[in-house]
């Protein structure tokens, strides 16, 4: 048994008062570990309760950077951070919220090649992702592994909220994010917040409530939301819960990728497989830019104030849509940002858009810089 | 017979409207017809339907005062 030292059973002396919770609840939420994938809308306020109720080992994942127009519902955020790893901003925060408790970060995308590895570490995962690529995947990892997952999605002014994968104290098992929608939508009959809008005190009540469910799973109180889907609508203040079932064909057709994981090409299976991004690294540039090849050098910082890459176009991230006329069809592009991911977005808007060869610098401009150094420090 | 119709994320906006009440249609399967006649874009809409706060497999004969949802996958977060 792990015990509370004088200072943690102060600071959460006011839910140890609750007879459901207690010293053993605040026991077991100190050795609870949870993965938290997204730190954007829903993440946040998952993320604030789970640390604030303290959640011993919390995982945050996320390979965005902060953006001016995340902070009107990413609340964790402030405008001097924007431009920072989300992951790192949280966790800064999230500490000083409550120096109780330990958190990893993981800046990057949970990919087919890393989901069981980082999965496995923990018992409990948050899906507060905003696309169906990592929901079909964060499904199918957690049956795979045997882990419950807390779903949290929103459309307009409605979310969605249920607990998947979920084992009773009776030892039967819950429906599975694929029981529900065996088949993901084609990509335009569901669009996500950055294309329709979002207000953001609807991820704020949505991630409220996974916050709750995965409260209630560690301690034990209540009833969890396994078997149901809740759908609120904020609109109307009004909610529906539908009785969902699992479904042995669904949860089978996950577990027949197992083995293939790896290769499992998520993107294409929910209908969004275009032409690829060209990843290249500092030494593959550095040898373009020393033969002289043709490539047009797009730097889509905010601020250049900073030194970039010699001889590039300066076409700022925000205004990129506005200006991608500027950027010649027929020749390669490489495109650059502070860490190589929104230009990943960029070029995504490029390839649409009919550019035939789209290069991405990978790890962006920070990347290059250190690589420099290193060439530098060797010479 | 009337049987009430949720509609729900995308699917709301698509038809303009939170619900609506219909007469005469015998089942789910006969049910997704008439939205289809009425809504041509709703065949490429992912959906599931739920009659009376239960999700269904497969075709579910209605009975009057039914209440049947029209649930699509949310992609926002």
């Amino acid at each position: 048994m792990i015990m509370l030292n004088t200072r943690e059973k102060g600071f959460y002396g006011r839910q140890i008062l609750l007879a459901e919770i207690g010293e053993a609840g605040q026991e077991k939420l100190k050795l609870a570990k949870v993965l938290v994938i997204g730190a954007g809308g829903l993440g946040c306020p998952v993320l604030t309760y789970l640390a604030a109720a303290g959640v011993g080992n919390i995982g945050v994942m996320d390979a965005d950077i902060i953006d001016e127009s995340n902070l009107h519902r990413q609340v964790l955020y402030g405008v001097s951070q924007i431009g920072k790893p989300k992951t790192e901003a949280a966790i800064e925060r999230l500490q000083n919220l409550n120096p109780h408790i330990g958190f990893k970060g993981y800046f990057e995308k949970l990919t087919p090649g890393n989901a069981l590895e980082i999965i496995k570490k923990y018992d409990l995962v948050v899906d507060a992702t905003d696309n169906f690529p990592t929901r079909y995947l964060i499904n199918d990892a957690c049956v795979i592994l045997n882990k419950p997952f807390v779903l949290g999605s929103i459309d307009r002014f409605q979310g969605q909220v249920a607990v998947l994968n979920f084992e009773d104290k009776n030892g039967v098992l819950g429906p599975t994010y694929r029981c529900v929608f065996p088949e993901p939508p084609k990509p335009e009959s569901a669009p996500n917040c950055s294309q329709i809008g979002v207000l953001g005190v609807l991820p704020g009540i949505i991630g409220s409530i996974q916050a709750n469910e995965i409260i209630k799973i560690i301690t034990g109180y209540g009833e969890v939301l396994s078997g149901k889907l809740f759908i609120l609508d904020t609109a109307l203040l009004s909610s529906t819960t539908i009785k969902i079932k699992r479904n042995p064909e669904m949860v089978e057709r996950a577990l027949s990728i197992k083995k293939n994981l790896a290769h499992f090409d998520y993107i294409d299976f929910c209908h969004l497989k275009r032409s690829k991004i060209i990843e290249i690294d500092s030494a593959d540039l550095q040898k373009k830019l020393d033969q002289k090849e043709i490539l047009q050098i797009v730097d889509l910082r905010e601020d250049s104030s900073e030194v970039g890459i010699g001889g590039s176009l300066k076409i700022s991230y925000s205004k990129f849509h506005d200006q991608i006329n500027r950027i010649d069809k027929n020749d390669p592009v490489l495109l650059f940002c502070q860490y190589g991911i929104r230009s990943i977005f960029a070029a995504d808007v490029l390839i649409e858009a009919g550019y035939k060869k789209v290069f991405n610098l990978t790890g962006g401009l920070v990347a290059w810089k250190n690589d420099l150094e290193r060439v530098k420090g060797n010479g | 017979m009337h049987i009430k119709i949720l509609f729900f994320g995308s699917i709301g906006a698509l038809t303009g409207k939170n619900e609506m009440v219909l007469d005469g249609v015998s089942g789910t399967d006969d049910l997704k017809n008439h939205l289809f006649k009425t809504w041509p874009d709703l065949k490429n809409y992912t959906f599931r339907f739920a009659v009376n706060q239960e999700l269904i497999e497969e075709n579910r004969a209605l009975k009057d005062g039914d209440v049947v949802a029209i649930m699509p996958p949310f992609a926002g977060g």
